[in-house]
């Protein structure tokens, strides 16, 4: 407690406070929070998991299709139909199993660990987020080119 | 390594943990990305939205023909995408949006925690359904 020459002086509030390290803002996780992300803990192991069969799906996929496929033109369309989905599934799978372990050791109780899932969180929202900007940067391009061309969906609006 | 569990105790009773500024800083790049992600994902279904009315009002056999194109469970997982995208753009903008409260100053973490959960209980729920789909279609490709 704060001293001062005055007896009769009210206690401070900051008094109640006790040995509590100081804290900028309410800018803190608080257990609430820690409640939900080990909540989580379980739901994003299982996603992992079922990216990983998802992507042995793919392949399985992938090989069958090869296996059909006649031609240069075809193994192309193939390889970016579904080998390159199956590459950005594996970027993704890597930051799952990062976010999933970092959950997982905030269950356990080691509470430091917020600031891995913190880390894990924004890496899979980036790296989302890329995927998605390339996507729409490309079909941006491919929409102006087709309707630049005169052949916007001629084929629906005959 | 951690008896499963064991943690419940450690959590609850732990002090509010205050975040280094590297931790907010990668929280930062979290919200944004998830703003971002939110509005190009409204902005590609309001899109997609519209190319369908106005496909189905000015020529509604093409269609039924573009749907008939397609195998059955190309259309369903194609359904189910358009369906959890649109769940998925609302929780990220809330997710996004919390965020930035709580570096603001309000006490909107555990808000910002609950849609990046609910958010992969979505994904999660599509990637299952997904998977069985794809596995049906590799199953009749051999």
């Amino acid at each position: 407690m704060a001293t001062t020459t005055n007896p009769f002086e009210p206690p401070r509030t900051t008094d109640l406070d006790g040995d509590a390290p100081a804290v900028k803002g309410p800018r803190v996780v608080v257990p609430e929070a820690l409640r939900e992300l080990t909540a989580a803990a379980g739901w994003v192991r299982g996603l992992a998991r079922l990216t990983a069969v998802s992507i042995a799906v793919q392949v399985l996929r992938f090989v069958a299709d090869l296996g059909h496929a006649r031609g240069a033109s075809a193994i192309a369309l193939l390889v970016l139909a579904i080998a390159l989905p199956i590459a950005i599934s594996i970027l993704f799978l890597i930051r799952l199993n990062r976010y999933a372990s970092a959950s997982e050791r905030v269950w356990g109780g080691a509470t430091e660990a917020v600031g891995a899932v913190i880390n894990a969180q924004a890496s899979y929202l980036k790296l989302a987020s890329v995927v998605v900007g390339i996507s729409a940067g490309v079909f941006t391009f491919s929409l102006a080119i087709a309707i630049g061309s005169g052949r916007f969906f001629t084929w629906i609006y005959r | 390594m951690t008896a499963p569990g064991s943690g419940t105790a450690a959590r609850e009773t732990a002090p509010p943990r205050p975040l280094t500024e590297s931790e907010l800083d990668r929280l930062h790049a979290a919200g944004a990305s998830a703003r971002f992600l939110a509005l190009t994902g409204a902005v590609a279904l309001a899109l997609l939205l519209i190319l369908m009315v106005d496909v189905a009002v000015r020529n509604p056999d093409a269609l039924l023909h573009a749907a008939n194109a397609q195998t059955g469970t190309t259309v369903i997982a194609e359904t189910l995408f358009a369906v959890a995208s649109l769940g998925a753009v609302a929780l990220l903008w809330s997710y996004g949006r919390s965020v930035a409260a709580f570096l603001r100053g309000e006490a909107a973490l555990p808000l910002a925690f609950r849609r990046m959960r609910q958010f992969v209980i979505l994904w999660t729920i599509l990637t299952a359904l997904t998977a069985l789909l794809d596995l049906s279609a590799a199953w009749a490709s051999f």
